[in-house]
């Protein structure tokens, strides 16, 4: 395979990591550094990697700040370094490595302070030198997916410790999950030449048990309730394909993480440059990949494990210069390796020193005394770190243990297990604190440059916290998280202290465990709403008449039908203008409708309303509102008595989720005796509202008798498709809502349309609304407002017994500067929204709630929320928009402008 | 290997049956498919659902609901992972099959899944999510099931 790296091609083999095909051609130096720019090698062969960050991909696929270690390459991958210029090699930011000393700890909290102009300042520069791989521009063009799993037990990290526990429990019949970050199952098997045997078991007995393998897929987060994310990638980072990234919600019953442990750095002089590396990063690219990082290796270590590395070298051709052991005395193992190679007790590397991105030697301390040796590789392993993140994270505790310098999982409230090496099954190390020749040289955390100096300077002035501490230095920030620097951090905090690194503390873990691309989680939703999107059953008829949409919720509806280059105020005029002087027709199936039904459906709905039901006459309707517990208006519509036990409730189209949970509510909780059913209808209705003088006459040609009186009900066939007919007005005009099924509406958009009804919309029903004072939900009935301040309380139910009845009783509620429901009227337009004042400059005392036209004649009219409006008619106030630039002279008056005697919808 | 072949329609004729009381009546050949603890949808219940108001008279309501949802057939054995993209529910239990029914939101909607063989499901939702949900289910085919 070929890939490129700054441009230039490069040979890959199958199954390397970007990582491993840079070593593999050569490349040592693959980035800079965040803060100084200094050069920065491959140091580990994981997703820790702190150094080797890279940007893949091109165009919208571009990825920045990805992990060489956790890209495997593809054929064309192109791979490009950053944080430098004009070049990698020839860096100029690399300057600012010699200003290091100014850049200290709190550098930015110290300098950037001020009056705000010279903030304006200073973020020209922060700006530009944040952040690494510059973000791309494009569209992603890649598809995410998001998917359910469940499992009986969700097995993360496919090592030995993983693969007994998978293949133990698919053994037992067992559901299992199993995912390894990784391309391939093993762990760390794969990079010591372990047995392979248990892989292929382990795989055979979860398929014959019907579970599933997940490779290149991460554990993101732990959640309540065994509730765990997965990040899987489908195709590696800049790579085409139908699936970039798939994102699991997993609901297991039981999880075990075997998730490995992560080796830490020692720290010393120039422990950054390129060629240092963790020991066991060594080994694998040896044994996994067939690299050899050097000819000239040393090993630095606390601990037995990178003896194994050693071995790896030897074997593969490279020449172990010396083993530098921290520790007092040999080791089984350290005796049985001091035969082959030079091994040195109490010693520890002190400084690297190197050229042109390049390690050349070591000065170390060994027993005899300070020497330096010739080596090109420096493998370096200062214990392990057990991956407790997820753990953590979802909400277990931590134990310490002192023989590995480490934390463990402990107590959890989740059904979790921990094994393996996360568990700390791990190599005992040598307890050295190890005093440092130059500090500022000698970093802790890698990919934010911080240095031990940066640690000590911290703790000097005042930050005892490793939360501060963590803060203040921006240690552990980094996308990998700390995963390498953490405890050595904690170690030098605690040093500093003369305390330990329990009482030094731990900042938490927070998901993601690696960094996780937005489109994963914005899912195949990505560039909408995240949210669906619900037509009408009468879309296409609409479309017909181009309208402008409006979203409304979910739901899309015609706002007006603009004709030719009409403007929508202008359209929407025309429209209510048509409504008012003869007839239209507007789609009003989004509202919510319920039917009723049983022996005690009555009983049922005046639980639900706050107006009277029961003595409804068969095939007749009523205006109704519902209140909360609270004693506010939560809902308005209509009920009809269709039949002897059989009702039709409508209510708002923004609320029909909510209304259902109610009736529910009422129903399944207060009165769960009751006989009586409660079915959601709002789509099985189609509803077409015919409004206007003509309405009556047009609806009687097409169904060849009378319509039925205001508030009557009729069942009648349109177009051949049958109809439930309800004589409502919404507009005050002569009106009737025909309801079809959903699945047969349009024959009877098109009799009407074609009967002479014009297609009106949304904002003409809002003028038309406006001038009969009928209120809106969300509008004037804004969750705050009760019965008596919208005027309704003359509609309540004597009797009381609604939800809602015992709250209005509160005193609060009759106070006399509640906000309460005014018209408006001013000769210019009211701006909707604008506040009420008395005069510029004095204070707020409402707000209008909704503002238009006189749709026949001239000026403006409002419906506001005011304070104490009831008794204020006459008064003048000024509606005054600051935002907008605009201001009207109102008057305050009854909130209805049209036909207050109702002789028109009355017919 | 994962197959399935998606097609939808129209509901058609579905009528929702509401109880007052636990006891199931017989249905007798009627496809009824319980959806709620004491809700029962009859299927293409077609001119039988006069029958059915009678059956129930004294026990509770029939209404019907098909003209505003939709059913998309999922024919092959890939229904089981298709539902659960974008899903929330267990579409992948073995022992999820013919005879049960889950009500659940897939894509942010809310639907009814109703297996009808081990590699036939019928899932039912508002007539108004049809689009948004075809064309993701759709794509979600086209790209391949996991």
């Amino acid at each position: 395979m070929t890939f490129t790296f700054d441009g230039v091609a490069m040979h890959a083999e199958p199954g390397d990591t970007l990582a491993a095909a840079l070593l593999r051609n050569g490349v040592r130096l693959v980035g800079r550094s965040f803060k100084y720019h200094r050069p920065r090698g491959v140091m580990s062969a994981g997703v820790e990697e702190p150094n080797a960050l890279v940007t893949v991909g091109t165009g919208g696929r571009t990825e920045p700040n990805t992990r060489a270690t956790d890209v495997f390459v593809y054929d064309g991958l192109v791979a490009v370094s950053q944080n430098r210029w004009p070049s990698l090699k020839f860096d100029v930011g690399a300057i600012l490595g010699l200003a290091a000393p100014v850049f200290a700890a709190g550098f930015y909290y110290k300098t950037f302070f001020g009056p705000p102009q010279r903030w304006m300042l200073y973020e020209r520069f922060i700006r530009r030198a944040a952040g690494l791989g510059p973000a791309p521009t494009d569209a992603d063009p890649d598809a995410f997916e998001h998917r359910a799993a469940f499992c009986d037990v969700l097995v993360v990290g496919s090592g030995p410790a993983g693969l007994a526990a998978a293949g133990a429990a698919a053994a037992a019949g067992e559901r299992v999950l199993l995912v390894e970050q990784d391309a391939e199952l093993g762990g760390t098997v794969l990079a010591d030449d372990g047995d392979l045997a248990p892989i292929a078991a382990a795989q055979a007995a979860i398929t014959a048990a019907n579970g599933r393998i997940l490779t290149r897929t991460t554990a993101s987060g732990l959640w309540d309730h065994g509730f765990v994310t997965l990040s899987q990638r489908v195709t590696e980072p800049g790579q085409p394909g139908p699936l970039a990234q798939r994102y699991w919600q997993v609901r297991a019953k039981r999880i075990v993480f075997a998730a490995g442990a992560i080796e830490r750095p020692l720290t010393f002089a120039g422990n950054d440059r390129p060629g240092v590396m963790l020991a066991r990063a060594v080994r694998t690219y040896i044994r996994r990949f067939g690299v050899l990082p050097g000819r000239r290796v040393i090993i630095a270590t606390n601990n037995d494990d990178a003896y194994k590395t050693a071995d790896a070298v030897a074997a593969a051709g490279g020449k172990v210069v010396a083993i530098l052991d921290a520790r007092h005395s040999f080791s089984a193992i350290a005796r049985t390796a001091n035969q082959r190679y030079p091994v040195y007790l109490k010693a520890t590397p002190r400084c690297a020193l190197g050229r042109g991105g390049h390690l050349t030697a070591v000065e170390a301390d060994t027993a005899p005394g300070r020497r330096a040796f010739a080596a090109d590789c420096l493998a370096v392993s200062g214990g392990f770190t057990p991956v407790v993140h997820l753990h953590s994270s979802g909400g277990g505790k931590l134990d310490w243990r002192d023989d590995i310098q480490a934390f463990v999982p402990g107590a959890t409230l989740q059904n979790l297990t921990t094994v393996g090496s996360a568990a700390g099954e791990i190599e005992a190390i040598g307890a050295a604190t190890v005093s440092l020749d130059h500090p500022k040289s000698s970093f802790i955390d890698f990919q934010n440059d911080v240095t031990a100096a940066d640690v000590d300077l911290a703790w000097t002035e005042g930050y005892r916290s490793v939360e501060h501490l963590k803060r203040y230095t921006t240690l552990g920030m980094g996308t990998d998280q700390g995963k390498t620097s953490n405890m050595t951090a904690l170690a030098r905090l605690a040093g500093a202290g003369a305390s330990t690194i329990p009482a030094a503390g731990l900042t938490t873990f927070r998901p993601p465990y690696t960094p996780l691309t937005l489109g994963a989680l914005a899912g195949p939703d990505g560039g909408g709403h995240a949210a669906p999107s619900r037509r009408l059953a009468l879309a296409a008829r609409h479309d017909a008449h181009s309208p402008i949409w409006q979203p409304l919720g979910l739901w899309h509806r015609p706002r007006a039908y603009p004709q030719g280059a009409e403007s929508l105020h202008d359209a929407a005029l025309r429209e209510a203008r048509a409504v008012r002087t003869a007839a239209g027709i507007i789609d009003v199936s989004t509202l919510a409708k319920f039917i009723v039904a049983g022996p005690d459906a009555a009983a049922l709905l005046e639980i639900v309303c706050a107006t009277g039901v029961a003595k409804l006459a068969t095939a007749r309707g009523r205006y109704t509102f519902m209140l909360r517990e609270d004693g506010m208006v939560t809902d308005d519509g209509t009920v009809w008595r269709l039949g002897e036990t059989r009702y039709l409730l409508t209510s708002s189209t923004g609320g029909a989720d909510r209304m259902e949970a109610h009736l529910g509510y009422a129903h399944r909780v207060l009165a769960p005796h009751l006989r009586a059913s409660i079915v959601a209808v709002q789509e099985q209705l189609a509803g077409i509202a015919l409004a206007g003088p003509d309405a009556a006459a047009i609806l009687e040609r097409l169904i060849s008798a009378a319509p039925p009186a205001h508030m009557g009900v009729a069942d009648a066939i349109v177009a051949g498709v049958p109809v439930l007919i309800l004589a409502a007005s919404y507009s005050g005009e002569r009106a009737f809502e025909l309801y079809p099924a959903g699945d047969a509406a349009g024959p009877v958009w098109d009799a009407l349309n074609a009967a002479g009804a014009v297609p009106y919309g949304i904002e003409a029903l809002e003028f038309l609304r406006i001038e009969k004072g009928h209120i809106v939900v969300g509008g004037e009935a804004d969750g705050r407002t009760t019965p008596h301040d919208l005027r309704l309380e003359r509609m309540l139910r004597k009797g009381g017994g609604f939800i809602g009845a015992s709250a209005l009783d509160r005193p609060a509620l009759a106070a006399p500067d509640r906000l309460q429901l005014v018209g408006l009227t001013s000769p210019t337009p009211i701006p909707e929204g604008a506040m009420l004042v008395a005069a510029a400059g004095a204070p707020v005392e409402g707000h209008i709630t909704a503002g238009g036209l006189h749709v026949i004649g001239d000026g403006g009219v409002a419906l506001a929320l005011l304070r104490g409006g009831r008794g204020r008619n006459g008064e003048t106030m000024l509606a005054t928009s600051p935002t907008r630039g605009t201001e009207a002279r109102v008057t305050v008056t009854d909130p209805i402008f049209y036909d207050a005697e109702g002789a028109r919808y009355r017919g | 290997m994962v197959d399935i072949a998606l097609s939808t329609e129209p509901a058609g004729d579905i009528v929702a049956v509401d109880l007052w009381h636990d006891a199931v009546p017989d249905f007798e050949s009627l496809h009824a498919v319980r959806v709620e603890p004491r809700r029962w949808w009859l299927i293409d219940a077609g001119d039988a659902a006069d029958a059915i108001a009678e059956l129930v008279r004294d026990d509770g309501t029939v209404t019907p609901i098909g003209g505003g949802l939709f059913r998309a057939t999922l024919t092959g054995n890939g229904w089981r992972a298709l539902l659960m993209v974008g899903g929330v529910f267990d579409a992948e239990d073995p022992g999820f099959g013919p005879g049960d029914c889950a009500a659940t939101v897939i894509h942010h909607v809310p639907v009814w899944i109703v297996p009808l063989d081990h590699d036939v499901c019928a899932v039912f939702f508002a007539a108004s999510y049809a689009g948004g949900l075809v064309e993701l289910w759709t794509a979600a085919i086209a790209r391949g099931l996991a």
